[in-house]
């Protein structure tokens, strides 16, 4: 339907087929692959192939990784150990497999918690503000001033070092970030114009949050939960480095670290090998996040 | 029959205790089918009465009113439940841009469902069908692939559309379009008005409709109010408002709007800002910039006392002393 006779003023609106269509709304699929940035797709990659590995473990990984084998300590690689053998010659590459399991998955269940909680409150602080916002965020400042270790250490030396207290230290110590970025993300949202066209349209406060804010709010986090995912990484490995992590038999590649350090200079693989570990995979998440960031940017 | 819209005295303030209002004593009132423009320069408070309409004045306004009331109902003591029910339903509102308004994470397709699935309770697949005819509806080609479209993809002539599309889907009975074609160029801006004009027809809705520029509103009311800070200075049919403007500053809007010289070819302004009117308490709030002060002799008047709205015969209201004075001795 063309509201005004000359037909050259449909082509000035848009409304004339002849104008194509700007931006990619019709990339989908594979396609869609191409869009994204260099640093997410070798993430993505990076991380996909850890994770299976680490899936996979119970059926690749070549052997008991508490099996001891005392005949064939600290042997170098080879085709029956291709990473060799610790102290107690136990499988390097069994342990780092299994430990890999127990790193990644209690940095991502920690970072999952921290980030869901965090957000969470940080959307309530941005909501509901006055005397409990003030509250909260002051809660993160006493929060961010400690050190993250040492409450984290604190704490495993109250509840005993287990699966749970490693997870609970970290998130205790974790969500504050995420509350002020979300916070922050809500207050800024809450003030663009779409909102207010939300507004004006009815719609009630919660579906606002829902579909207005979240996803609007969802990249920016999501990119700094990849950049946090490193740092947690990091930190239960420091953690089962000082023996206040996974406990013997189990181990992950903090302990790995710890125990492979008196014989590294007999044989380095033994804290080379967990040491990389946990820098390719922190590596991987980091490039997502930058990943995402960047696509961010460029879509503005 | 009363009013489909009565404002009656309606005052907005920000800030502390006694300072200066941003909307003073505003009473307007809108007739069903009827469009009615407020027209005045920034910061004269039009957006303000818009807002105070649908309750959505920023955080911190205080509001006094004698009533507003929408087809009978109070919108002044309305609670959120009941004022969602109208908003979008019944009262919708147009912006200025309309590419902000658009959420840019959802597709237009859906973001356009959304009043659809809430008011008329449509299933997902049969408000995608409406949406498509809601988007054909306005003017839009290929609504198909638009709907699939995302706010950064489209133009802001689209975007309008769009929004006008999303406004009319609970074909309401009321509305607000707050300077909906300011940020549009002037072939476009065309075309909106038409649209706006062609639907109001279609729909019988009344449109409360903001403007700054009286030659937009001049193809579109059926009244005009013009506001100056925070006041009504007149009010009168179209015809009345642009051919015999009684207020100065109407008579000045005018001037601008035809784009009129000075003697030496410089383009005309009204002297001097809206601003200088905020700390006017007493006396009329124009005078500073008004260019009949000298020629009237009525500086006293002026200065002491607030002119009151006084109407002529053809129900014209305006406010100002030296028209009360010509009616007057005529």
């Amino acid at each position: 339907m063309a509201l005004v006779d000359n037909p050259a003023s449909e082509a000035l609106d848009g409304t004339a087929r002849v104008i194509p269509m700007r931006g990619s709304a019709a990339v989908r699929g594979w396609e869609h692959l191409r869009t994204w940035p260099t640093s997410l797709r070798v993430g993505v990659a990076l991380f996909l192939t850890i994770a299976v590995l680490l899936v996979l473990t119970p059926w690749i990984a070549p052997y008991d990784p508490a099996a001891q084998d005392l005949e064939n300590r600290l042997a170098a690689g080879s085709p029956a150990h291709l990473l060799g053998t610790d102290h107690l010659g136990r499988d390097v590459l069994s342990r780092l497999l299994w430990g890999g399991r127990y790193s990644v998955s209690i940095a991502a269940v920690t970072l999952v918690l921290c980030s869901v909680f965090g957000t969470v409150l940080g959307l309530l602080c941005a909501r509901i503000g006055g005397a409990f916002d003030e509250l909260v965020m002051r809660l993160t400042d006493v929060a961010l001033a400690f050190p993250e270790m040492v409450i984290a250490m604190f704490l495993v030396a109250i509840l005993g070092p287990s699966y749970g207290t490693l997870i609970l230290a970290l998130v205790l110590t974790g969500w504050t970030p995420f509350a002020r970025l979300a916070r922050g993300l809500a207050l800024e949202i809450n003030s663009r114009d779409f909102v207010e066209a939300a507004e004006a349209l009815g719609m009630s406060r919660r579906f606002i949050v829902f579909r207005h804010l979240l996803p609007n709010a969802l990249s920016p986090l999501l990119a700094h939960a990849a950049l946090r995912f490193g740092h947690k990484l990091i930190a239960v490995g420091a953690l089962s480095y000082l023996g206040l992590g996974v406990q013997p038999p189990d181990s992950d590649w903090g302990s790995m670290l710890a125990d492979g350090q008196p014989y590294m200079t007999r044989l380095a693989g033994l804290v080379v090998y967990p040491g990389l570990a946990i820098f390719i995979t922190a590596l991987a998440v980091t490039l997502i996040g930058q990943g995402i960031n960047t696509r961010r940017n460029r879509q503005g | 029959m009363p009013d489909q819209l009565e404002i009656d005295n309606l005052t907005v303030s920000f800030g502390a205790e006694g300072a200066p209002p941003v909307l003073d004593g505003v009473s307007l009132g809108v007739a069903k089918g009827e469009v009615l423009a407020i027209v005045g320069e920034s910061g004269s408070g039009k957006s303000m009465t818009a807002m105070s309409v649908m309750k959505l004045l920023p955080r911190g306004a205080r509001m006094k009113a004698g009533g507003i009331r929408f087809d009978g109902v109070d919108i002044l003591g309305a609670d959120e439940r009941t004022m969602n029910r109208i908003r979008g339903d019944r009262v919708s509102m147009l912006f200025q841009q309309p590419k902000r308004m658009l959420d840019p994470t959802a597709t237009v397709g859906r973001q356009v469902a959304e009043p659809l699935r809430r008011y008329a309770g449509l299933s997902r697949h049969k408000a995608a069908d409406r949406v498509i005819e809601l988007l054909s509806d306005v003017g839009i080609a290929e609504p198909e692939r638009r709907a699939k479209a995302y706010a950064h993809q489209l133009s802001g002539g689209i975007a309008q559309r769009v929004m006008i599309a999303m406004a009319l889907a609970g074909e309401p009975e009321l509305l607000i379009a707050d300077e909906p074609t300011t940020a549009l160029d002037v072939t476009v801006e065309v075309q909106v008005l038409r649209l706006i004009a062609t639907k109001r027809a279609e729909l019988g809705m009344s449109v409360l409709f903001i403007s700054h520029d009286l030659g937009v509103v001049s193809s579109l009311a059926d009244r005009i109010a013009v506001m100056y800070a925070g006041r009504i200075v007149e009010v009168g049919t179209t015809d009345q408002i642009l051919r015999q403007p009684q207020h100065p500053y109407t008579r000045s809007l005018i001037k601008c709007a035809t784009l009129a010289r000075e003697l030496d070819g410089s383009l005309f302004v009204i002297p001097g800002d809206v601003s200088s009117a905020r700390s006017i308490t007493k006396g009329c709030r124009f005078m500073p910039r008004c260019p009949v002060v000298e020629e009237a002799h009525l500086h006293d008047s002026c200065d002491a006392e607030e002119p009151p709205l006084s109407g002529c015969a053809n129900g014209q209201v305006s406010r100002c002393w030296a028209t009360i004075e010509t009616r007057r001795s005529a």
